[in-house]
């Protein structure tokens, strides 16, 4: 079965193995499980790597927008008076 | 308590209760047939009259036991005389929209303890007050005022009968000003801002030693 425990055990890449595994069937069973078994192998190894890449050239997390931080101060707004004495009900 | 009758400009938008089977029927009885319509346990007491009149009159005295009175008039004489008339006795709220109803204000009057209207809005005379007619508005902003206005008063209501302490709002602070769009009060959107009015020394309403009622009876923090 082509699931997620393959995909989770992340191996380093290996192409000879799956250029023989394809080329070369005798060396392994020859069945269609096994081929994309290795492809999905190769593809979580080539996901790994990208991934650590990308970490080890990003900067330090930063979240998309801070909606309120204590350091900004606080604005006391007042409302005058004359502000609210044109009314209608 | 009124002395109008629904018009035709009272119904349209969906700015009021009324309704346009209404036009032609005294406020007050528009009012009370609608809300007990809609809440059949409801009921309600109309008073066919102008609260001038029904002020000079005597209709409020000092020994009625009103719980709550809730101002929505613009008639800045009648605003004024209901403050003060009625400041030293019962808990008042004053509710009132602004110019294209982009914002409004609701300001609650507690006997002695807070400021009264008159400081509250910093005006000597009712010539300080102008009134809007048929100034344009979304009902959606009237709506948003009224229903704060509505939740205030339950909320000391609620107190007045229970002794439970007012969460929903600091109480020291009795004017709320909503904005209902951004502006140079809220530049981010919608707001509402809360604030302390402070008594005006020499204030002949409220600016007297407290006897009655405190503050510190409302339970807040």
């Amino acid at each position: 079965m082509i699931n997620a425990d393959i995909l989770s055990t992340i191996r380093p890449r290996d192409g000879q193995k799956l250029s023989r595994t394809v080329f070369s069937p005798e060396e392994n069973t020859n069945s269609t499980t096994t081929v994309l078994q290795m492809l999905f192998r190769e593809l979580a190894s080539l996901r790994q790597q990208v991934n650590s890449l990308a970490l080890s050239q990003a900067g330090p997390r930063q979240p998309k927008h801070e909606y309120y931080s204590d350091n900004e101060p606080v604005v006391e707004r007042r409302v005058e008076p004359k502000k609210m004495r044109r009314v209608f009900d | 308590m009124d002395y109008d009758v629904v018009e035709y400009k009272h119904t349209r938008d969906g700015r009021t209760i009324y309704q346009a089977s209404s036009i032609g029927t005294s406020k007050v009885y528009a009012a009370k047939y609608k809300i007990e319509g809609d809440y059949p346990d409801s009921i309600i007491h109309p008073v066919l009259g102008n609260v001038k009149d029904l002020i000079n009159e005597g209709f409020f005295t000092s020994d009625q036991k009103d719980n709550i009175v809730i101002n929505a008039i613009d008639d800045a004489k009648a605003m004024l005389k209901v403050n003060d008339r009625l400041y030293h006795d019962v808990e008042i709220i004053y509710v009132a929209m602004h110019a294209g109803a982009e914002s409004g204000h609701i300001i609650i009057t507690i006997p002695e303890a807070s400021a009264c209207l008159r400081c509250s809005l910093d005006v000597r005379s009712h010539r300080d007050i102008h009134t809007l007619h048929g100034e344009p508005g979304l009902a959606v902003n009237i709506r948003h005022v009224a229903n704060q206005c509505a939740a205030i008063a339950f909320e000391i209501l609620y107190f007045k009968a229970t002794g439970r302490p007012i969460e929903r709002w600091d109480i020291k602070k009795n004017v709320f000003y909503f904005a209902n769009k951004r502006e140079q009060l809220s530049p981010d959107g919608p707001a509402v801002i809360l604030q302390e009015a402070e008594k005006r020394p020499g204030c002949r309403i409220c600016s007297v030693i407290p006897s009655k009622p405190l503050l510190k009876d409302y339970h807040y923090d």
